[in-house]
């Protein structure tokens, strides 16, 4: 276990190392000029561009700004912004307003989700059972962009239930909407995951088997239906975690929520290859770290499988 | 249906050891008590999805009395374990009871709900299922899941609870010391070490030593298992050993004091015959093998002493040698705690061999029922009187006793075997020459030898059969014949050419003749793929024909495994177990090929579809000269069908002879073992 353990974080080295690269040549590659774009309307004086293009390492060729970051990277240092603020700041500011969305998104789609994918599962055939589905399966193949403005028309503007904005250290009200909107297609997902790993297990025959020890049905249910059930549904919950962060953008944009997501957004507008860089490191690592978590619970919530 | 019928037959040598003022006062004891299980008129209806009513069970009747065991025998389908599990409370989907009475000691209930039969199974009813590998929760310790058996119905975990027969016996023998609760008190592991401390040194004091002492004290710690000896037996064997009465009381008072939840889960493992139970007890199924997992079961089905255990299949997914066990042992155990036996199969000869009193079903309906010599013997229905003919197990004894009577045999065998003679002067189509196969074990440093110096050959037109347990590498060498797996060592040749040289267009045209047949007929047909176009393939891939002669080759196979052509627009999942494998038997014949590798090609099939597969087989091989290479666990379907019999054993070749010579004189203690567990192999079977 411990073997395969560090095996895997070392892994994790060349993933992030692939990963920034790629994410560097892209923004490289993205068209406009940045160090222009900052002047706007104004003459460009070419003393100053040239000026801020040595103090960002414009002028330098692609493979050296990327090894540059990488070093300055390794002290911890991912440089600042064209306007002169350190990344890190900005990326610390955001951040926690995204991990709070995240997490509430989290706990909504896993509580929802199992609870109807249970009800789901266990009633199969009821009418209750075919309105779970129709509303999952309608989840899911409506955009979110398009659940969003439909839930901000709806509950916010006309009914006036819940903020339509969340804005500048939004709180937990703020944020209910917005975190239903991006939790609701994995919500939709996990109730069809549930209600099918438990309609199936529950014809297996060590079901049959407990029933003849004369448990009761409650204590099959639960312990060898919805156990066995869960070992998926975990899984694939650990997994949304890590994408769940990085996938805000949409839902941040939409609720105009200052978090990673937008943060990201409006850094790729404006070319700050460094901003986007540290971000994609940053969701990278927490992706990588989330799927080794569910690869560890996954061994420990089935017993069969087991890392050498 | 006869009351009694259950005793007056003491049908072979595993049948319960009782002195014969105890047989006769057994046989009352059950009359008095009555049927613990008694089946009238039942009906039960399955209902489909276009909400049309299926009969799967119309009007069956039998019944249990306490302490015996009755076999209820049928082809899949027939209704048997509806029938059981109807009896159960646990009919699948959306099977329901629609009539008729099922009676458990006397009180009806077929009308009981969820929560009434949660109630009484368990307690009142055990159930060893059948298949060991799907019904063990992979999740859950093995400990575990015994554990929830004996919490869910409140069991006292440091107290033996007697069977209502086992309790009646007792009172009826005048025996007071085993109504007292304590005397049943389970010895724990706590004890253990005290326990045989102060018998070495009682025996001591009693003045047994040397020899015979060592000899008690072996058989104590044989006997002294946790969580199963019980006080009155430890002071029983203490007292035979030559300690006093009063001493032997007075120890077993001390130490035998109760059991805890562990010590009682591992008693029950290791009465179910599971070696190192108490460790073992720890492990996941996914660690043990379906031997072990049935035994487990069986502990589970027992662990709340239930007067009534019913045995669906308990051994069908099994090979024969541990088949014999595990029944030998239920047997034993059951009989021990007076516990009745319904035990559902499809085997005759195992129910016969078993069952004192035997159902017969043909679908949904019992068409015969009676005391089980008296149904082998004088079957009056028609279908008795096939399956009698099917049954491997009979097939092969017919031929054995018709060669004690020195009889010809012949005419009782569907596939008359080559004479030595033929045999000497026929060449040989394939020779497999020092094959050997070795496989890495995950942790381990050493190969594991899967296959080891195995050589035979296989000679045309002839039958030669593989025999061996699971595991002893009978698979991997056909697999090996057929090229889809690579030696380590040694050749394989095809016509005098070794085919791990054959590659491209060479390769192709040996796969063209070298055809198998695989053992689950369920997953070697693509489920995507109709039958035309499963049969189909083969001729496409090696291209021959076009479409039209295609088709009428497809048509031609059909008939030939004696299928109605209609079948070409279905899909496997349609079709019945036996009907895909005939028509895996067709598809492997699409290309005309020499050889046919049958890799368990009728182990999962019921004994009368397996009947017909062996037949059409034979056939095929009369016909065109076919050769075959069978591999089975089963000497039964041998018997019927091989020339020549290799008997494998953990990876090696121990015996290689015609297959008369390894009837008649089998040289190795393995190969008689095999021949012993041959279900029904001690019965006598009447002149038919």
């Amino acid at each position: 276990m411990g073997k395969y353990l560090l095996r895997r974080i070392l892994q994790m080295i060349p993933v992030v190392l692939g990963t920034t690269l790629l994410v560097y040549a892209l923004v490289f590659a993205l068209p406009g000029d940045p160090v222009k774009a900052m002047f706007g309307d104004k003459p460009i004086n070419q003393a100053v561009a040239a000026q801020i293009r040595a103090e960002y390492n414009l002028d330098k060729p692609f493979i050296i700004q990327y090894l540059l970051f990488l070093k300055n990277a390794l002290t911890l240092n991912f440089g600042n912004t064209f306007a002169g603020q350190p990344v890190i700041d900005e990326i610390a500011r955001a951040f926690p307003v995204t991990i709070k969305l995240g997490l509430m998104a989290f706990v909504f789609e896993a509580l929802f989700g199992v609870v109807f994918g249970i009800i789901s599962g266990l009633k199969k055939g009821k009418w209750y059972d075919a309105v779970i589905l129709i509303v999952s399966l309608l989840l899911i193949s409506v955009p979110t962009f398009v659940t969003g403005f439909l839930m901000q028309y709806f509950i916010g503007v006309k009914w006036h239930l819940l903020p339509v904005t969340a804005g500048n250290d939004p709180g937990f009200l703020d944020l209910l909407m917005p975190a239903m909107v991006l939790g609701s297609v994995s919500m939709a997902y996990i109730i069809r995951l549930s209600r099918s790993e438990i309609s199936s297990n529950i014809s297996e025959d060590y079901v049959r088997t407990a029933r003849a020890k004369g448990m009761t049905n409650r204590s099959v249910i639960v312990r060898h239906v919805l156990r066995n059930s869960m070992i998926p549904v975990i899984t694939y919950l650990g997994q949304d975690l890590g994408a769940l962060m990085g996938g805000a953008m949409i839902s941040e944009t939409i609720f105009n929520i200052h978090g990673i997501g937008f943060l990201t957004y409006q850094s790729i507008l404006k070319g700050e290859s460094n901003m986007v860089v540290s971000i994609v490191t940053l969701l990278t690592l927490i992706f990588v770290v989330c799927n080794l978590v569910v690869d560890m619970l996954y061994a420990v919530l089935d017993p069969r499988i087991r890392y050498a | 249906m006869s009351d009694v019928a259950n005793n007056d037959i003491v049908n072979n040598a595993d049948a319960p050891v009782l002195p014969a003022e105890t047989e006769d006062r057994l046989s009352a004891m059950q009359r008095e008590q009555g049927p613990i299980l008694d089946v009238k008129d039942l009906k039960v209806d399955f209902i489909t999805d276009d909400k049309r009513e299926v009969h799967a069970v119309r009007d069956v009747s039998f019944n249990v009395y306490p302490g015996q065991w009755v076999a209820i025998v049928g082809e899949s389908g027939s209704g048997k374990s509806t029938s059981a599990m109807a009896v159960l409370g646990l009919l699948p989907g959306t099977g329901h009871v629609v009539g008729g009475s099922i009676k458990l000691e006397g009180k009806e209930i077929s009308h009981y709900s969820r929560k009434q039969y949660e109630q009484i199974l368990g307690e009142k009813m055990g159930l060893v299922p059948q298949d060991p590998m799907s019904n063990l929760n992979p999740v859950w310790r093995i400990s575990t899941q015994v554990k929830e058996a004996l919490k869910a119905n409140h069991m006292d975990i440091s107290h033996e609870k007697r069977s209502k027969l086992a309790a009646a016996i007792a009172e009826a023998e005048g025996d007071i010391n085993l109504k007292n609760v304590d005397d049943e008190t389970f010895l724990g592991s706590k004890e253990l070490p005290g326990l045989l401390e102060a018998a070495a040194t009682a025996l001591d004091k009693a003045g047994v030593r040397d020899g015979a002492a060592e000899r008690a004290m072996a058989r104590f710690k044989q006997e002294g298992v946790p969580g199963s000896e019980t006080r009155w037996r430890v002071a029983e064997e203490l007292i035979k050993a030559g300690v006093g009465d009063d001493e032997a009381w007075r120890i077993a008072k001390k130490y035998v004091i109760g059991s805890t939840m562990d010590d009682r889960i591992a008693g029950l493992l290791d009465e179910a015959g599971l070696p190192d139970a108490a460790t073992r007890a720890r492990q996941y199924p996914y660690e043990f093998s379906g031997g072990m997992l049935q035994r487990a079961l069986i502990a589970i089905g027992l662990a709340c002493r239930p007067d009534l255990l019913i045995a669906d299949e308990p051994t069908s997914a099994l090979d024969v040698t541990v088949q014999k066990k595990i029944l030998d042992h239920l047997h034993t155990l059951t009989d021990e705690l007076g516990t009745a036996v319904l035990f559902i199969t499809h085997d005759l000869g195992l129910a016969a061999e078993r069952a004192q009193h035997i159902v017969v079903m043909y679908k949904g309906q019992v068409v015969e029922s009676g005391p089980s010599l008296e149904v082998l013997q004088h079957p009056q229905h028609p279908y008795t009187k096939r399956l009698v003919a099917a049954a491997p197990s009979l097939a092969s004894q017919r031929i054995i006793s018709a060669h004690e009577r020195g009889e010809n045999a012949e005419a009782l065998m569907e596939h008359h075997a080559k004479g030595e003679d033929t045999l000497e002067k026929s060449e040989h189509i394939i020779t497999v020459n020092h094959l050997t196969r070795e496989f890495k074990l995950p942790r381990k440093k050493e190969m594991f030898k899967a296959v080891d110096d195995v050589s035979f050959s296989v000679k045309r037109g002839t039958t030669l059969a593989i025999v061996g347990e699971s595991g002893s590498g009978k698979s991997t060498v056909a697999n090996m014949v057929l090229k889809l797996l690579e030696p380590t060592s040694g050749t394989v040749t095809y016509e005098g050419e070794d085919i791990s040289g054959f590659k491209g267009a060479k390769l192709l045209d040996f796969r063209r003749h070298v055809q198998p047949v695989f053992q689950n007929p369920y997953g070697s047909l693509d489920p995507m793929y109709s039958i035309y176009r499963s049969i189909e393939e083969p001729l496409r891939i090696h291209g021959i024909g076009d479409a039209k002669s295609r088709r009428k080759r497809v048509e031609e196979l059909l008939d030939l495994v004696k299928m109605p052509r209609s079948v070409m627009q279905r899909y496997p999942n349609e079709l019945s177990g036996g009907q895909r494998q005939r028509i895996a038997v067709a598809r492997a014949m699409a290309l005309d090929p020499d050889v046919i590798v049958c890799d368990e090609a009728v182990s999962a099939l019921d004994v009368l579809v397996q009947d017909q597969v062996l037949r059409l087989l034979n056939d095929l091989q009369a016909e065109r000269g076919l050769s075959y290479l069978f591999i089975t666990h089963d000497l039964a379907v041998v018997r019927q069908i091989a020339d020549e019999v290799v008997v494998m054993q953990k990876g090696r070749l121990v015996e290689h002879a015609t297959t008369d010579e390894v009837f008649d004189h089998p040289q190795q203690q393995y190969t008689r073992d095999l021949l012993d567990a041959i279900p029904g192999g001690k019965l006598k079977l009447g002149l038919d």
